[in-house]
């Protein structure tokens, strides 16, 4: 429910394993236009939504929590549903829309619709009643489910458990700043889908100290002795830890991935597959 | 495929999406209509699928503008109640059983409760007929809590409790209804004044709020529960002061009535017992008050209440100082309950009085059309305005 995760909705109805999602987006996409190899890598796409939302979210002031929510919105919407089957700028600024009624801070309609309008002139249409018609087609996709848990909540916890647990071991604000950014990176992946909040915040934590690089040779000795730390902390507080590498695993490809992002190539790859939907 | 340019915006999809979904009519058959708000109307419904139970279907209108209904962006008082009665289940809450989204409007199937508390009250209330069976009131008291503190533990703040939002079924299970002005109290975004300055309906209202404070704890309702137990009791609101009606400045006024109802019965606040009493915006307004000694203990006898364990719940509950107030869980551990009569599963148990069924319209039979002053005009969130809600309690 709202303050327990697992016995959340999150949880038990918009969970998968790899597997699931595969099979469910294989068949999302059996019948469209434009076959997935076609549109290259998933993830740069991903990428782009990423941005889109950011970018409407820097134009209207919104929470990066509301931010984090529509991301998750747009990730459940399209697994069962196909890109090509929709106009994903004015999805996504449903999503933003919603997200923001969710997270208690609310824009109105007509902001969102003339500030997207703004960003995307050649998908969104001054109308907002578009945008209020696709927010009832959101909700039913979202099977109704509509609040989220995020990982930045544990973080800080986990991080306080972390600078209790030993001297010299809790996470410095660089530290803290850098596994705050592998959270906000993590919505461009499946890891909502697939892995509990407080498990994408631990690989964010393992991320930000473990595969950092110490900074200078002469403190070396002392980041091992406190890697060592960590890593016993890790173990000591019984976390899965494979659940932890594939997380991490997945945030190192996609920032390998991000490597061959171009937006211009992904902008145009919408309007060539989404042709000239507006509304 | 037609070609790209001719096709209709999200057009494929939402064909696709239409066609999937099964139509509110083909799945329950409408009985009749129970009552209406601010929302929308609440429809009684036999389901036509599979085995014929009761449902309560609550419809959320859209906007009308002349003939044609618009799509305005769906009101963040039906939202939070969308999200929040999806998550939660337990015993003594509402069970939502589906949500469907069609034509334009939003239909909530809640499962169908045959009595509600006002309702009960007022059969009571009747100048032939006796008060609730003692056992009675302590199995809604503490079925009653036993809601409350689920919501509390996750973290959701019902902010208008009143009999009329306390559902019971036919087997004696009381629920708690209307999550319409809930809200999630971890670590809000926005502090949980911002937005909806008037909450709860004015006799349940916790002198906290009265007094201007800024910030909703779950103490706010569980004054709320201490004045349902009171009313159970009394078979009437025990503070039923008159609104103070917002002027045109669209400034909250202070609700000096029903203040005064309060002090009049618990006595005058004072900061001995309440030593944050002095911060609150509209304390100045206290001044001017005469001085009041606490009568809770007559008026207590005076309905003709006699448990003492009774009345220190209930002291307990209508405590003025929010720091104090019993919580939930601690109102579940009190002795009361531990004596004799246990409080029981079904509320009716060990009567045998005939309460009678919900009153059903037939005016109103048609879900579909049905038209009535419902939601706002423009798809502004609820909160931005002021809430006019009217006591629906008498």
């Amino acid at each position: 429910m709202a303050a327990n995760y697992w016995l959340s909705s999150q949880n038990t109805h918009w969970r998968f394993t790899r597997q699931q999602l595969e099979n469910i987006r294989l068949d999302t996409e059996s019948e469209t236009r434009f076959s997935p190899s076609e549109l290259g890598d998933p993830r740069h796409l991903r990428i782009y939504f990423h941005t889109l939302i950011q970018a409407l979210g820097r134009h209207l002031s919104v929470r990066q929590q509301a931010l984090a929510t529509s991301e998750v919105y747009l990730a459940r919407f399209y697994v069962r549903t196909s890109v090509q089957e929709t106009n994903p700028y004015l999805i996504i600024a449903t999503c933003v829309y919603l997200a923001c009624k969710m997270e208690e801070c609310p824009q109105h309609i007509r902001s969102v619709v003339s500030e997207a309008k703004c960003l995307w002139p050649d998908f969104i249409t001054h109308d907002p009643t578009k945008l209020a018609e696709c927010e009832f087609y959101l909700i039913e996709e979202l099977d109704s489910f509509l609040i989220v848990h995020h990982p930045y909540r544990s973080l800080i916890q986990l991080s306080n458990a972390l600078s209790a647990s030993g001297v010299n071991v809790g996470l410095s604000s660089d530290e803290m700043q850098t596994a705050w950014s592998v959270i906000n990176d993590s919505y461009i992946t499946d890891l909502p889908l697939l892995y509990p909040p407080h498990v994408i915040a631990l690989t964010a934590i393992y991320m930000s100290v473990v595969l950092r690089p110490p900074p200078v040779a002469a403190q070396a000795e002392r980041s091992k002795t406190r890697l060592q730390k960590v890593m016993e902390w890790f173990a000591g507080c019984g976390v899965d830890l494979e659940a932890v590498v594939d997380c991490a695993q997945e945030m190192i490809s996609l920032y390998d991935v991000w490597e061959s992002y171009s937006e211009k190539s992904c902008r145009e790859l919408v309007a060539q597959v989404v042709g000239g939907r507006r509304g | 495929m037609p070609p790209l340019s001719t096709r209709s915006p999200l057009g494929g999809y939402k064909t696709r999406r239409d066609n999937a979904r099964q139509k509110v009519l083909d799945k329950y058959e409408i009985l009749g209509y129970i009552a209406a708000g601010t929302y929308g109307r609440v429809y009684k419904a036999r389901s036509k699928v599979g085995k014929p139970l009761e449902f309560a279907i609550k419809k959320f209108k859209a906007d009308k503008e002349g003939e044609i209904t618009h799509y305005t962006g769906i009101s963040q008082s039906a939202c939070r109640e969308i999200a929040l009665c999806r998550e939660l289940r337990h015993l003594n809450v509402t069970t939502l059983v589906e949500i469907i989204l069609e034509d334009k409007c939003i239909y909530m199937v809640f499962e169908y409760a045959e009595h509600d508390l006002l309702q009960l009250v007022h059969f009571h209330s009747h100048p032939d007929r006796r008060h609730f069976p003692e056992s009675t009131v302590k199995s809604i008291l503490w079925q009653l809590l036993n809601g409350v503190s689920y919501l509390h533990q996750h973290w959701v703040l019902h902010r208008d409790l009143k009999p009329a939002n306390i559902m019971v079924t036919a087997d004696g299970v009381v629920k708690i209804g209307d999550l319409g002005l809930a809200r999630l109290f971890y670590k809000p975004l926005q502090p949980l004044f911002t937005g909806d300055k008037v909450v709860v309906t004015i006799w349940y209202r916790a002198p906290e709020l009265l007094l201007g404070a800024r910030h909703y704890t779950p103490a706010v309702d569980m004054w709320a529960v201490g004045c349902i137990f009171a009313e159970l009791l009394a078979l009437r609101p025990i503070f039923k002061g008159e609104e103070a009606k917002m002027d045109n400045k669209k400034t909250v006024p202070f609700q000096r009535n029903q203040m005064q109802k309060i002090a009049e019965i618990l006595g005058s606040p004072n900061k001995e017992k309440w030593p944050a009493l002095p911060q609150h915006p509209e304390y100045q307004a206290l001044s001017t008050f005469r001085y009041y000694p606490n009568m809770l203990e007559s008026w207590y006898h005076s309905v003709g209440a006699t448990h003492p364990r009774g009345f220190q719940l209930l002291q307990g509950l209508l405590e003025y100082n929010p720091l104090k107030r019993l919580t939930a869980d601690q109102a579940l551990q009190h002795p009361y309950f531990n004596e004799m009569p246990k409080p029981s599963n079904n509320i009716f148990e060990g009567q045998n009085i005939e309460y009678p069924n919900r009153r059903i319209s037939n005016e109103d039979n048609d879900i579909k059309t049905a038209s009535l002053p419902g939601t706002k005009r423009s798809g502004l969130p609820d909160d931005s305005l002021p809430v006019r809600k009217k006591a629906r309690n008498d």
